[in-house]
């Protein structure tokens, strides 16, 4: 997925309109962001190849850092 | 073992999900009260370690994708031929999703249910062939106390596990006649594979909680065994249609 078709997942996930989530959004500032959200998260990341532990989530305080974490091995990380 | 009420010598037992957890250490229990076990899985290798790890003679690795659009009910009469009737069918082999309903990938929802249900109907199915099973024989299914409490995030695979009761119930109705007896297994989170895989998707805190829900502490693969064998052998001739609760305290 891109960068783009991430954060539209992302909006998805956190059921916000599409095109919401720039990128730049502090995940403490997303009501949203909760546990069931972190779980969707992983399965979300999972389906784009990328295997993400809820350790790692938790050093992540942006959406972009958050994004990083979903892509393959070798993309972008 | 004489004088064992748990004795299953002369027994030959199908196991499914073979190739870890709890059908692993059901199918080395099983092979230590003197059953012949039929190990069956998708992955030859891992079903081979745990054919070394069996005791007493006469097992058999039999490969198999139950999910994998082959005939179940032609492989099993198949095997009947080769080895002779059943007289127990444990199906362990389970596939668990963890991820909020809203955003679960609809062949995602599919695959659980194929994993954990339909392959379980199908088996259930094949095993009343005439020739397949043995007088007095018993199906075991490895249902869920998530099943009964529900949990989310887990909701499919909660269903899924539901369902197998409903079966059960129904099928030891349909089979008494046939001295099949159907039951069901609800086990809690037990130390393995499983526990392993939620430790990485929850945080610390929250693997914590999940083990405080556990009062006796997290099980052991052998614990829900136990409770498999105990329905399988002569101390469970006169039960059929239940539900065994093996939670360490879960659901109380």
């Amino acid at each position: 997925m891109t960068q783009q078709e991430l954060l539209l997942a992302m909006d998805d996930l956190l059921e916000l309109p599409p095109g919401s989530l720039k990128g730049s959004e502090a995940l403490k500032d997303l009501e949203q962001w909760n546990s069931m959200a972190v779980i969707g998260f992983i399965a979300m990341a999972d389906t784009n190849g990328a295997r993400v532990s809820a350790r790692q989530i938790a050093t992540c305080s942006t959406v972009a850092e958050l994004l990083t974490l979903a892509q393959p091995e070798g993309v972008g990380k | 073992m004489a004088g064992n009420p748990m004795d299953l010598t002369g027994s030959t037992v199908l196991v499914t999900g073979a190739s870890s957890g709890i059908g692993r250490e059901t199918a080395v229990l099983l092979s230590l009260l003197g059953a012949r076990v039929v190990l069956t899985g998708r992955n030859q290798g891992r079903l081979e370690e745990t054919a070394a790890s069996l005791s007493g003679q006469g097992h058999r690795v039999e490969p198999f994708d139950l999910t994998g659009g082959e005939d179940i009910s032609n492989w099993l009469r198949t095997l009947a031929a080769q080895i002779g009737p059943l007289n127990g069918l444990v199906h362990s082999a389970g596939m668990q999703i963890t991820v909020p309903l809203r955003v679960m990938r609809p062949q995602a929802i599919e695959d659980v249910l194929k994993t954990n249900l339909l392959s379980a109907i199908m088996l259930a199915r094949g095993f009343c062939q005439k020739g397949c099973h043995a007088a007095d024989s018993s199906i075991v299914f490895l249902s869920s106390v998530s099943a009964l409490t529900g949990q989310p995030a887990l909701s499919v695979y909660c269903a899924s596990k539901a369902a197998l009761i409903g079966l059960a119930k129904s099928l030891a109705l349909e089979w008494a006649s046939l001295r099949i007896r159907v039951n069901c297994i609800a086990p809690a989170l037990v130390r393995g594979e499983m526990a392993e895989q939620f430790r990485e998707e929850l945080s610390p805190e929250q693997f914590r909680e999940m083990e405080k829900l556990h009062p006796l502490g997290l099980g052991h693969p052998r614990d829900v065994a136990n409770a498999v064998a105990f329905l399988l052998a002569d101390t469970g001739r006169w039960i059929t249609g239940t539900t065994l609760v093996v939670d360490g305290g879960y659901s109380a």
